[in-house]
């Protein structure tokens, strides 16, 4: 799972208004930082911009009147990013050892062997998908996130590559790249390999889901600390209202015992029907109270809960069938005065395919056990070297 | 926390139609880059970069690592609530500045509240103008007409409780809200508290040197304010974070976990704050019998009046504060008070009195002295330029005839110039060098570090603007040693407040952070430094007396003092090895 969102700078909108507009087929003279724009007729855009003036600029709010701001969070940039983000979600490219320098591993980049030469040999291609995701994090609570995830996944085994993911958004966010298209890819393969690409990043999530699934479950503690302070506060109350009335009534029962006329005594009979009627309604209350102080608040619970219950949506929003070179890397590795070759299972943007080890003790080699050497063998520096 | 306790989770798989209903091929590579490209922007965070960082003038503000850091990480990492608990003197007040500077720039500060403890609001609203240019009314100004009159306030927090205006701060919706000193707002039992969590913001900000300062539930006081929730329920907090068979802390590091969240602390040794030395010399010299006589008619006729009518403090305090200044400043204040049409007719024979003592003092001794002081600093000092302060027109004036006559390169300053004026003034004293006779109108943001040596001729009686005019040259970048001289008359009010209480608690090596603590503290007590200087002076019934009183408030500032030194060592030993940045784990 890789981060891809990036950085909303004036530069990148600058940078990206530039791409898109050429890509339109328009024609900008520039003049520092405005920009005047020419659309030819025929250009697939919705924008309207023939014979508009583009300015660059930190503050939207600060351009001329006839003329349409490029700035992070412009309206303008804002209709230019929705029109290109629906545009071409699906495409192709081949990645090849021309295109991206041979990544040596942190196993031997942290290590103290110098690699003296390298050679990539490429034997045959293997296809993935890179996919973006967008990840929404839901909750009535404030801890919202909207995140795009990168995912790659090989087409053949289905095994997630995290390096060819950030090689990947580093190529596409290169400003001097002239990519080759790749292979087609059918939509069943494609339709699969979203799958265990959304089935990886859920699992990558977890953590994040649970540490939001604490934090929601905090402020639906704190909400029900509250309802609970309140319920036990308006029990007091009833408390103390139901000891008023039956001290009313017990006046009343007084004057009906002591009334020396009838219609007095019906009067009072009736005020004490009625506040005993009043009465009742305050003991059930309390009695129901009680009830969910003594049980805990289970429907309150349920309910605060279930409003600060979390909805986690994963969306593939674009997807690039990626063919790349898979081959063996050469290396001569030095250490002083030793020198030893080994070959290294690799595939271009992936980096080293298979799990390095200690030719001594077979203990994985890592950025914390880097390779050195010992005599002709390659040793972990933490397990092996003396 | 165990699952069956947690809120459930729900996880939706959603298609999108737009890659369905697409087929691979149809476009170009670039044209899908382009929307990988889109796609990336439009979730990317809005630029997170401090855009107003370029419109401000280094001249007037000079922005350290540290603050820009915490700026930046209080705006868009932590979603505009925060605590900004840096230690004692690294800027807080800036960062805050940064801050709002910034929202301005965005145009997300159409209502911002800064409350703060009462003596520091004109503080703020002098930095906060000075430094970043935004203009703030406050609640002491003379157009202040109310919470809800204005956007852009800065109010006491008392000011704002107070039955008179709570219900209008209560009202609004605030775009931002600033809280000074926010540990006096810790208890949630008070008026303070309980304002605060009523008010209604969308962005908040809380400065702080000792976020805990009873116990550790303060901070589950000021943090529930900022994020509520984010340390559940006041019992779980205690439970989990208080060994409640010692009442100390526990499980110290899911503590700042929690807190790095919402809490940016920088330390000390770990900025790049540097300050030079600092030389404080008190010189106090005899007056003169004439003077003498002088300052004892004005004190009997200050006692006096003051028993008889309080109503007449603030004049009776600025007689006796010119008193120690220059005759000529009691002189002009005198006369209006005779030209006045109520003034007392009992009152008229002493104050003609005064006048006639005014005129028996031929040279005053202070400004004699100064010439001396002046001289010698210019010779014993490297491009000795120098900076005498005062608190009265009427002293600049004669300072400058004198010093004028003497053949010095002199400069005056003072609130009068418009604010061009001023700046041509302090250039032309780079310049030409020489001396620059200022009023206290001398303020934040003028940066006076080429000069090194400063001669408080009179005394403020209250510390924070000694401070401040300490400041003007004792700040980042100045790369000399600093020397500030005191002038004063033996056994008058000004020995007294520098002798008994400035020295006493050292003072003059204080920074403003430590001395607004210790000044903070004093008026949580219900008192103010220059009432009990003045209350003191005019209440005792002899000179023992006087000095009983003086030294009592001198050991009150003092356990002011080691109470504000002892939170902060236990506030030190709270966050130590609190992470300034994001974790990479």
């Amino acid at each position: 799972m890789t981060d891809a969102a990036l950085p909303v700078t004036g530069r990148a909108v600058e940078r990206f208004a530039e791409a898109y507009l050429t890509f339109l087929g328009v024609e900008i003279t520039k003049d520092g930082r405005r920009w005047t724009i020419d659309l030819p007729g025929d250009a697939d855009t919705d924008l309207e911009l023939d014979g508009t003036v583009l300015e660059i600029t930190d503050n939207p709010d600060e351009v001329s009147e006839e003329a349409l701001a490029i700035a992070p969070e412009g309206p303008f940039v804002e209709r230019m990013l929705d029109e290109a983000a629906d545009r071409a979600p699906l495409g192709s490219l081949s990645l090849t050892g021309d295109h991206v320098d041979i990544r040596l591993p942190p196993w031997l980049t942290d290590g103290p062997v110098d690699v003296a030469d390298q050679g990539f040999t490429a034997y045959y291609d293997r296809q993935a998908i890179c996919a973006l995701f967008h990840v929404g994090i839901e909750t009535v609570s404030e801890y919202q996130r909207e995140e795009l995830h990168a995912v790659a996944i090989d087409l053949n085994d289905h095994e997630e590559h995290p390096r060819l993911a950030e090689t990947y958004l580093d190529l596409v966010d290169e400003e001097q790249w002239e990519p080759d298209e790749g292979k087609s890819i059918d939509e069943e393969t494609l339709t699969d390999a979203l799958g265990s690409a959304q089935t990886a990043l859920k699992s990558e999530l977890a953590p994040t889901v649970r540490d939001t699934r604490e934090r929601a479950t905090r402020a639906a503690d704190v909400e029900l600390d509250e309802y609970r302070q309140y319920v036990r506060q308006r029990r007091d109350e009833l408390a103390d209202e139901i000891d008023g009335l039956t001290t009313r009534i017990e006046d009343v029962t007084g004057t009906i015992d002591t009334a020396s006329k009838q219609e007095g005594r019906v009067e009072a009979l009736r005020k004490r029907k009625e506040l005993q009627a009043e009465l009742d309604n305050l003991r059930s209350e309390l009695d129901d109270l009680t009830t969910q102080i003594e049980t805990n608040f289970p429907e309150k619970r349920r309910e605060i809960r279930e409003r600060h219950s979390i909805t986690v949506r994963l969306r593939p929003v674009t997807a690039t069938a990626v063919s790349y070179e898979r081959g063996d890397l050469d290396l001569t590795l030095r250490a002083g005065e030793t020198t030893v070759s080994r070959s290294y299972g690799y595939a271009v943007g992936a980096g080293v395919m298979e799990k390095a080890t200690c030719e001594q003790c077979g203990q994985q080699l890592t950025a914390e056990n880097p390779l050195d050497l010992d005599g002709g063998k390659t040793v972990g520096t933490a397990c092996c070297d003396d | 926390m165990s699952d069956d306790r947690l809120v459930e989770v729900e996880i939706r798989h959603e298609e999108n139609d737009n890659i369905s209903n697409s087929c691979l091929g149809s476009s170009s590579l670039n044209e899908h880059a382009l929307t990988v490209q889109a796609n990336r922007l439009q979730a990317g965070q809005p630029d997170s970069e401090l855009r107003s960082l370029s419109h401000l003038d280094e001249e007037n503000v000079k922005l350290l690592e540290h603050q820009v850091d915490a700026a930046h990480r209080a705006l868009f990492e932590m979603d505009g609530k925060a605590l900004l608990a840096d230690e004692v003197g690294l800027g807080k007040t800036i960062e805050v500045g940064m801050i709002l500077k910034e929202m301005h720039h965005r145009g997300t500060d159409d209502a911002v509240l800064i409350l703060t403890p009462a003596q520091l609001a004109q503080q703020w609203q002098a930095e906060m103008l000075e430094k970043f240019g935004l203009d703030f009314t406050c609640n002491y100004d003379d157009d202040f007409r109310g919470f809800d009159a204005h956007d852009h306030i800065i109010a006491s927090i008392d000011t704002a409780k107070s039955d008179r205006h709570r219900s209008t701060v209560l009202a609004r919706d605030w775009d931002v809200l600033v809280l000074d000193e926010a540990h006096y707002v810790k208890n949630e039992d008070t008026d303070r508290y309980g304002l605060l969590e009523k008010l209604s913001y969308d962005y908040a900000f809380f400065l702080t040197a000792t976020p805990i300062q009873n116990d550790v539930t303060d901070l589950y006081n000021i943090i529930s304010l900022l994020r509520p929730g984010l340390f559940g329920t006041r019992e779980a907090f205690h439970n989990y974070f208080v060994n409640s068979s010692q009442e100390t802390l526990a499980n110290r590091n899911e503590l700042q976990n929690r807190l790095r969240e919402v809490m940016i602390r920088n330390r000390r040794e770990e900025t790049d704050i540097d300050f030079t030395p600092r030389n404080v010399t008190t010189r106090t010299f005899s007056p003169s019998p004439a003077e003498r006589d002088l300052y004892d008619a004005v004190t009997d006729y200050v006692r006096s009046a003051y028993r008889e009518s309080q109503g007449q403090k603030l004049v009776l305090m600025t007689l006796q504060k010119e008193v120690v200044s220059s005759p000529a400043a009691l002189k002009q204040t005198v006369e209006r008070q005779l030209e006045g049409n109520d003034v007392q007719p009992e009152h008229v024979g002493p104050l003609k009195e005064i006048l006639e003592r005014v005129d028996a003092v031929e040279t005053p001794t202070k400004i004699d002295r100064v010439q001396r002081i002046t001289r010698e600093a210019r010779e014993r000092v490297d491009k000795g330029r120098v900076i005498i302060f005062t608190q009265f027109r009427a002293t600049q004036r004669e300072l400058l005839e004198t010093l004028d006559d003497k053949g010095y390169t002199t400069h005056a300053f003072h609130g009068g110039h418009s604010s061009d004026e001023k700046e041509e003034i302090v250039e032309r004293f780079e310049e030409e060098g020489g001396v620059l006779v200022s009023t206290d109108a001398m303020n934040e943001g003028r940066n006076l570090q080429f000069c090194n040596v400063m001669v408080n001729f009179d005394l403020p009686w209250n510390p924070m603007k000694v401070e401040q005019r300490i400041g003007r040259i004792h700040r980042i970048g100045q790369d000399r040693e600093v020397y500030v001289f005191n002038i004063a008359l033996e056994d008058t009010i000004e020995e007294y407040v520098l002798e008994r209480l400035y020295h006493k608690i050292d003072i003059f090596q204080q920074s403003v952070g430590e001395l607004s603590e210790i000044l903070t503290r004093l008026e949580e007590t219900g008192r103010n430094f220059e009432n009990e200087v003045f209350d003191r002076l005019v209440e005792a019934g002899s000179e023992v007396e006087l000095e009983n009183d003086f030294d009592a408030m001198a050991v009150d500032l003092q356990e002011q003092r080691d109470l504000a030194d002892k939170l902060e060592d236990f506030n030190k030993g709270v966050f130590e090895g609190f992470d300034l940045g994001d974790s990479d784990d």
